[in-house]
């Protein structure tokens, strides 16, 4: 499959905080679910591709194309859906499109207003008017409308009802049917991405924890519970466990879990797994430090 | 520059109903005291072939109603600099715009340049007609001071909003820096725009050329002759120079650099 998206070592250091060392890559047709805490670096990291943030070092290639070199040719074909609205609030949807329409040479008014109707988005309100979902709808409804090959959005799902939200995932879902297109989106609701991801790439403290196809979740990890006295000299094995008095749940290396752990204490984790086991694992070092420090 | 012009446009055209109509009545009063401004100081100078005190008069009346041209144009620039900041916490909602679309930005900050010399314009003209007034006629020197303190308020006014628009927007993470920036702003316009600062003006230009003991005061009132004549058409364009410089070519180049470009 051709890649659509590249990025390679990719570095951006502010104080503070650093964007380290970042590689990963997007293919044509595919979903990918980019998670992590708040502050662990996705926002920054959709502005770079963007170009609205410059990075300190490493590459980015975007429909094969450098990402600054040809920022013109190649934000035309990206459609990006920010977490927080770029809307005027005095103003109308109707404004902010007649403005937005005059960039894009693929802009598609049809298509526009069909969305609105379908997301009952009235055209002449005033933004102040609208639901921070309505919002969210009236910015892909505009990202969709000029016909992009990529979708770049940020926690697109944040605002959203539920029925709204199975709406935006079924058109993600359909953006992608052609092969030619895909969506790079950030967010924190994992069921979300248990839906529709193909591709999930954890992004912790700046760093990449893991960028793999959600089948191979299933083959690399394994979820494994059990009473306390099974953990005895095997916690080192855990990526992230979480124990209580008498029992214990924990992610680990599926090859590990099967030389450790009887068949039926291993099940098959999901993104939410392995989102709070990684990240877990690693505060709960960290926490387990502070309070030998006191 | 073609997508600058698109991007002035597209702000143009997204801004609120209210704003418009808000901003609309803004600039026609400005362009409206800009024409007034100009039509008076014409008068003037019919009044000054053949009265020339009482031309001298009505033209220091004139100068003084001058800033409000300069300073309420600009202010337009200021204004919805300032909104913006303080509404979005220091981000402004127009470079959110911006960041999707396909543009550079480049584009953006001569968008932005564009934008302030639109503004400026009744400012600018209005302070070109002063001075070709003091030139022709030779005025005296209190008409050439007020000329020549006009002339920098509008480089100060002209500067401090090209770096706020230009080099602050991208260098500086904290949005402090432009608050700072735009209080100061806030403040000079009021003082300069008040009839009583301009009567302070008046008195101390008037104190610096009586008392040759302050020399400050005094060098300070030859500088304001000094850019109340022909020197004062150099400032304006270098004024401008420096402001495209500062605004446009300075971020730009750093961006280049930034991005490993040449």
């Amino acid at each position: 499959m051709d890649t659509i998206l590249q990025i390679s070592h990719l570095t951006k250091a502010f104080n503070g905080f650093k964007i380290d060392d970042i590689s990963f890559s997007l293919e044509k047709g595919c979903i990918m679910g980019f998670v992590g805490e708040n502050g662990a670096g996705k926002t920054t990291t959709i502005k770079m591709l963007l170009n609205a943030v410059e990075k300190t070092s490493g590459e980015i290639q975007i429909f094969g194309l450098d990402h600054t070199a040809h920022e013109v040719e190649i934000k035309e074909r990206i459609g990006y859906v920010p977490s927080d609205d770029y809307f005027t609030a005095n103003s109308t949807l109707d404004r902010h499109v007649k403005a937005l329409k005059i960039f894009y040479k693929e802009w598609d008014d049809t298509l526009f207003k069909a969305l609105c109707t379908s997301w009952k988005l009235p055209l002449s309100q005033k933004i102040y008017e609208y639901s921070k979902g309505m919002k969210t709808k009236a910015m892909l409804a505009i990202a969709l409308a000029h016909k992009p090959d990529l979708l770049i959005l940020d926690e697109p799902t944040a605002g959203l009802d539920p029925v709204a939200r199975i709406e935006v995932l079924d058109i993600l879902r359909d953006f992608v049917a052609n092969g030619e297109r895909a969506v790079f989106f950030s967010t924190h609701i994992t069921t979300d991405l248990d839906k529709i991801a193909d591709y999930i790439t954890l992004i912790h403290e700046g760093r990449i924890k893991e960028s793999l196809p959600i089948d191979e979740i299933e083959e690399k990890y394994a979820l494994v519970d059990g009473g306390i006295e099974d953990l005895k000299g095997k916690e080192e094995e855990f990526l992230g466990l979480r124990k209580g008095q008498v029992k214990f749940e924990g992610l680990i290396l599926r090859e590990k879990a099967q030389k450790c752990f009887k068949e039926n204490q291993i099940r098959v984790p999901n993104i939410e797994n392995l989102l709070v086991y990684t990240i877990w694992g690693e505060k709960d070092e960290k926490s387990q430090a502070i309070i030998k420090s006191l | 520059m073609k997508r600058a012009k698109l991007l002035l446009k597209a702000s143009r055209t997204m801004i609120g109903d209210s704003n418009s109509i808000a901003l609309g009545l803004f600039t026609a009063i400005v362009w409206v005291f800009a024409a007034f401004a100009i039509g008076f100081i014409t008068y003037c100078m019919t009044l000054y072939k053949t009265d020339p005190k009482l031309g001298q008069h009505l033209a220091i009346g004139m100068i003084e109603f001058s800033p409000m041209v300069i300073g309420y144009g600009m202010a337009r620039s200021f204004y919805t600099g300032f909104i913006e900041v303080r509404k979005n916490s220091g981000k402004s909602s127009f470079m959110n715009f911006a960041m999707q679309l396909p543009v550079t930005k480049e584009d953006v900050i001569k968008a932005q340049f564009l934008d302030l010399l639109r503004c400026a314009l009744p400012g600018f003209l209005v302070l070109c007609y002063t001075l070709v007034f003091t030139v022709i006629y030779k005025a005296d020197k209190i008409i050439l001071m007020y000329s020549g303190a006009l002339v920098l308020f509008f480089n100060i006014l002209f500067l401090l909003i090209c770096l706020d628009k230009g080099i602050f927007t991208y260098i500086f993470i904290s949005s402090k820096v432009r608050e700072i920036i735009y209080i100061s702003f806030a403040l000079l316009s009021i003082f300069v725009i008040s009839n009583n600062a301009q009567q302070k003006i008046q008195n101390f230009v008037a104190l610096g050329a009586a008392n040759s003991n302050l020399k400050i005061l005094s060098v300070f009132s030859s500088f304001l002759v000094f850019l109340g004549g022909e020197a004062g058409f150099i400032s304006l364009l270098l004024t401008v120079l420096i402001g495209w410089y500062l605004s446009c070519h300075l971020p730009a180049k750093i961006f280049r650099l930034k991005e490993g470009r040449k």
